[in-house]
This record gives C-alpha cells, structure tokens and sequence, in this order.
C-alpha cells in the first residue's frame, strides 16, 4: 500500500464543486447518518483507494457547519432535528442515501469531475457523462457496519448476490466507472477504478 | 427533442429523486406524500426521454428501466408493468447485468399485486367491478398502493365524509388530471387488467385424419406445455406468470388463457431457446411434451395477441407472436433435448423447499384430502409450489399432485423413518443421484455440502447465482438433515 495521503473537506465546499441542485437533498442524509447525536462535526475517514494491484491509503477528515450549510437550504435545520427524533420510515435506506453525498465528496476530491444525472435502477448510479454507448460514472453503497468486510462484499458479491464490479464491467454502455463505498462503523472507504 | 433538451429532461428527473430520496427518509405523511408525487413525476421524466425517436435503442431501454423502478418507488406496480412489458428482450439476457437491481422489486411488487387484485375478482374472466370493492378494501389499497390514481378515484366518489373524499379526489388529480373527468377514470380503470393480461391461445389440432383427441391426451399436453413455458417465463424474465383459463372451443382443441404478466418477448424467446439451447429451458421436460405430442399425434400451436411496439427504429429483437410444435419440429426438439439431457441437470428438478419436515406435512395434507393452505403450512403461496415441487423431485406425488405409493407410504411412518425413507428417495432423485455422481461419491455421504453451489452453476445452464445460491441453501439443509438418518452412517 502506498503512502497517505491526506484530504480535509468542509460540507460547504460541496456545493461549489457539485450540483447544488443535487447537493441540497445529498446533505441532510449524509449528517444525519454519520452523527445521529449531532455532537462530533468531524468525522475521519480511511479512504482506501484501489489501483489494479496496488492501493492508496487515503484520510479523509469531513468537516461542516450546519449553520453555513443552512443558508443553501432552509428545511435543513428542521429535516436534521425530524431525523435525530427518529421520525423516519426508510431506515434500511439510510446508508445508501447518506453514501450518495459521501461519493460526491469523494468525486470532487479525485476526480474534480461534476455529477450530472442520477440512475437509481440501473448502474451506475452518479452519472459524469450521458453520452449513449459511453457513460461514464460512479456505482455507490453505503454500509452501517463491518467495515472493508462488508464493503469487499459489495464489491466482488457473496451468496449468490453478483457483486458491482462485475456489474459495472459487463455493461458494454458504460465506458468508465468507479466504485465508491462507505461504512459508517468504522469510518471507513473503498474507492475503485473499475474501467478503462 | 434535441440532445440538449433530453439533458434538460434527465437533469430535473434527478433533481426530483435525490429529492424524493429526503423525503422518503422523513416520517410525516406528508413528505411521504410529496416524494410519491415526486418519483411519478421523475419517471414521467424519463419516459419522454424514451419515446423520442431519436434516442438510440440503449437508451430507451435504461430510461424504461428507470420509469419502471420510480413507479415502483412511488407505489404504483400498474404503471411499472407497463414499462417493464416494454423492455426489450436483450436486457434480459443475464449477461448484460441491466435488471440486476430492478427485477428482484418488480417480481415481488407485481405479486403482491396480483394477489390483490385477484381478491377484487367476482369472475374470472371479466375485471373487478369497482362498485363491488369495499370501503375497507379500498382504503388498504390505497395505503398499499398510493401511486395508483384509479383506487383514489373510486374512493372519492365513495367516501360519504366530504373532507375524506376531497382528499382522495385531490390525491387521484394530482397524480391524474385527466381523471377529473370521470369516463377518462373509468376507460383507465377497465384497462389496468389489459396491461398485465396477454391472451394466449392454446391450439391442439390432430397430425393425422382420424385421431381423436382425447380429454386425457389434451390435458396432459396442456399440463406439460404450462409447466415448461411458465418456468421458462420465470427462469428468463425474473416474473411469475398465471395462465387463466378463459374458454374453450370445439372442433380441434383450442383455449382461450389470459396471460397474467406475460413478457412481451416470451413467446419469441421460448421459441428460440428451443431449438438453440433446449437446456435453457428444460431436455427431460422438452421431451416429456414431445412424447406426449407424438403419441397422441397431436400438433400444438400456442399464439398470443401481442401488437408489435413501434418505436421508430429497427429493433434487434425479433417478435414472434406464435410457436408450432409440429411433427417435424418436435422431431428436431426431440434430438436437441437428447443431447442437452446427456450433459446437464434440469432446474426444475433441483428443490427448493428448505425444510424437508414441511414436504412431509405437504403430502399428509393432500393424503387427507385437505387445501393445501399457505397458512397451514406457515409458508407463501410461492412457496406452496415449491413444496409441492419438492415432493415431486422425491417421487412423493404425480405430476398431477396425486399422492404415489411412495407418498402414500411416508405418510404411515413415524418422523425418523420418514427421514431414512427419505434419504434413498433423495439418492435416487434426478437431482440426488446427479450430485452424488458430480462428487464421485457413491451415497450422499460421499457429498461435501460446501460444495453445492458450485454442483449447481456447473450442472444447470442459464441458473443465474442468485437462483443457484438460493438452491444450494435446499441443498445443504437437506444433506444436513438426512445425513444423520443416512442407512450407511451406522449406529450413532
């Protein structure tokens, strides 16, 4: 593995190198999934990012201030508080909508490319290009927990469940892809090049 | 609509998800109500980017692909078929991975639904009437089904509290404005049957002058040919299809089936695998009906109505709309499927009914002449099948569920000697005998469990590994079970 290399990344800067359109509802999950007690505004993260048969270690340290952020977004504040009082219906979707704006962060910080479509049903998810035949774009999934375990398991699959990559790797439309996935216990990332 | 404008289109769609994504993690009833609104009005999105003529044939299919999961989000499995009864028929080839997330939501949505709907039937042959529907009913079916205008419909015209039947009116417009008209609501409602239903004719006509076709002859064929066409519907396109019989006419042997979520494509793959890859869809079961055909010299011809789509290109697919199994083809059938009998295992012969006991009290019900009731039983409709299934793979029942001397037998034994009965069926099962001899073993003794899966993904063609996972777990709990009851362990 080679040596760490070290990203700090405020929230707020989210909207400047993303979408804001798609940045506004991305926020609200991804707080509230990694910080249900709203005490910790920081949260550090092992990025491990995959290069054929080597790897980067990655520390990824995700800052915000839900005040500043509050400008983008009026409900925010609101959303965050019906959230934390646990008045949600679709907690087995947490992680996954949370891993949507964890991605963009992550596409900002390595690819310093903008997300400009979503596919919720037929990968990848976070789309950079839409040209037909040649898209182009990032896979995610989000886990509560078990770390790279259950990360490796999203990725090359298990009992039966095809794993993305080999998702990723047969869709002859699709001409580049990442995969970018994230657990919350423990804070951890893999991010990988999947084509060319 | 130009290559921007498709953008533009795609653009706000995605906007209206990652919205619909916030809200449907909020609790209130409203935000619920607002992301429903929401992923419709996405997938609306989508389908216009579909039904451009200048989008190629790739990105219809994703948009489609899309549309069909946002009404399923949005609760709406009517709109979703009707998407998904337009895919083509490449994305379901397993390797192109484009259903991988989309299927497992459609085949469960799709049949919740048509059990619900099934319970609305008075008859079968004609749609629910919706005056017949209860205030209890409706209001379920709103709660289950919230993205479907026309329930909303029925109950604003039901409700006798006006604040309740403006909410329901105000609901069905905003999803369907057109419904404040109500001929426009009724006309949707007597066609939500028609967008799941195909109708399929089933025609037996004798080869040569002076056969007589016999009740028994067309009854068998009519068994075989359900069973081998509706596992291939599921194996291949992910859904479960009920064929309903309609009526029956005179003359050479003809029925009338309404298709229940019949693939559009269906026909037309069934037709091809036939003659290409015979192991697709079933050798020994191929064989099965082709003995039938031939010994009653009878020629089969099963058609549906399916009007081809245009959508303003060529399309790659080929949409056959008929298949005849004459003397000819069923002597071609009858070669192909000896050759792919010799060299792989039929998946209809692999269980799926984890636990044994169960397939035991499944055949004690029926010995008793008793329903064989999902609730008995503790397990789903689905499941029903696959028990009965298992019994047939034990030899415990006829294809036509009667109970054989086997069955007849088990039943009188006690729990233990039920099991070591059970093993020497097992071993000398198709599936039993195939994994012992994939093993070089010769009981199942000699079988490393561990190894299932891979005895499934290198016996049965086209099981895809979710299938053959789901399959190897049967496997395992049964080796598990019978091998502490096996004749060879000795005395523990």
């Amino acid at each position: 593995m080679r040596k760490k290399q070290k990203w700090a990344y405020r929230l707020e800067q989210l909207y400047k190198d993303q979408d804001p359109d798609f940045v506004i509802d991305a926020i609200a999950p991804l707080i509230s999934w990694l910080d249900p007690s709203a005490r910790q505004r920081s949260h550090r993260f092992e990025l491990r990012q995959q290069i054929r048969d080597d790897s980067i270690a990655h520390e990824l340290v995700l800052s915000w201030n839900v005040a500043e952020l509050a400008k983008h977004d009026e409900r925010l504040e609101s959303d965050l508080e019906r959230m934390r009082a646990g008045k949600t219906l679709m907690l087995e979707s947490k992680p996954e909508y949370a891993a949507y704006g964890l991605a963009m962060v992550a596409i900002s910080c390595l690819l310093q490319r903008r997300v400009v479509a979503i596919s919720c049903f037929c990968p990848p998810d976070l789309l950079l290009d839409t040209t037909p035949a040649a898209l182009r774009g990032v896979e995610v999934a989000g886990r509560s927990s078990k770390g790279y375990t259950a990360l490796k398991t999203a990725l090359d699959g298990s009992s039966g469940k095809r794993g993305k990559r080999v998702q990723l790797l047969e869709r002859q439309d699709v001409v580049e892809a990442y995969i970018s996935l994230w657990c919350r216990e423990p804070l951890v990332s893999i991010w990988e090049q999947v084509k060319p | 609509m130009s290559r921007s404008d498709i953008e533009r289109q795609r653009h706000e769609a995605s906007i209206m998800k990652m919205r619909a994504m916030r809200l449907r993690a909020l609790g209130d009833e409203k935000d619920q109500w607002d992301a429903i609104l929401l992923l419709r009005r996405a997938a609306e999105k989508e389908l216009a980017v579909a039904h451009r003529k200048a989008v190629s044939e790739q990105e219809q299919a994703r948009a489609l692909i899309e549309a069909c999961g946002l009404f399923l989000e949005a609760r709406d499995p009517v709109r979703a078929t009707e998407q998904w009864l337009r895919l083509p028929g490449w994305v379901f080839a397993s390797n192109t991975s484009m259903l991988e997330r989309l299927k497992p939501l459609y085949r469960e949505a799709t049949r919740t639904f048509a059990a619900d709907w099934f319970s609305l039937k008075k008859k079968p042959s004609a749609p629910p009437a919706y005056s017949g529907i209860s205030d209890r009913k409706l209001n379920s079916l709103t709660k289950n089904y919230p993205g479907v205008a026309e329930f909303w419909w029925i109950l604003a015209n039901r409700k006798n509290d006006k604040k309740e039947a403006a909410v329901a009116r105000d609901r069905m417009r905003q999803l369907e404005p057109a419904f404040e008209q109500d001929n426009a609501a009724r006309e949707s409602w007597e066609q939500i049957e028609h967008k799941f239903i195909r109708n399929l004719t089933i025609a037996m006509q004798a080869e040569r002058q002076g056969t007589i076709l016999l009740l028994e002859s067309v009854s068998r064929i009519t068994t075989a040919f359900n069973e081998l066409f509706g596992d291939f519907i599921d194996e291949t396109f992910g859904n479960a299809v009920g064929f309903l019989p309609q009526s029956a006419r005179a003359g050479s042997f003809i029925l009338d089936v309404a298709a229940w979520g019949l693939p559009r494509f269906a026909i037309a793959e069934f037709d091809q695998k036939l003659t290409h890859a015979p192991e697709r869809v079933g050798p020994q079961r191929i064989m099965e009906l082709v003995a039938l055909l031939r010994q009653n010299n009878v020629k089969l011809t099963v058609s549906t109505d399916i009007a081809p789509i245009d959508f303003g290109f060529e399309s790659g697919d080929t949409e056959a709309t008929s298949i005849t199994l004459d003397a000819k083809r069923c002597r071609a059938l009858l070669e192909a499927a000896k050759i792919a009998a010799l060299r792989t295992l039929d998946s209809r012969d692999i269980p799926q009914a984890d636990d044994l006991l169960r397939v035991f009290k499944l055949v004690e019900l029926l010995e008793s002449n008793e329903m064989l009731d999902p609730d008995t039983l503790d397990i789903t409709k689905r499941q029903v099948d696959y028990y009965r299934r298992a019994a047939k793979i034990l030899g415990l029942l006829t294809e036509s569920d009667e109970l054989t001397a086997a069955g007849s037998h088990i039943v009188r034994l006690d729990a233990e000697d039920r099991l070591r009965t059970a093993v020497v069926y097992f071993e000398s099962s198709v599936c039993g005998n195939a994994w012992i001899e994939w093993s070089e073993g010769k009981t199942l003794l000699d079988v490393n469990p561990d190894e299932a899966f891979d005895f499934l993904q290198e016996s049965v063609p086209g099981l895809n590994a979710v299938t053959a996972e789901r399959r190897a777990q049967t496997l395992v709990a049964w080796h598990r079970l019978l091998s502490g009851y096996h004749y060879a362990a000795g005395p523990s």
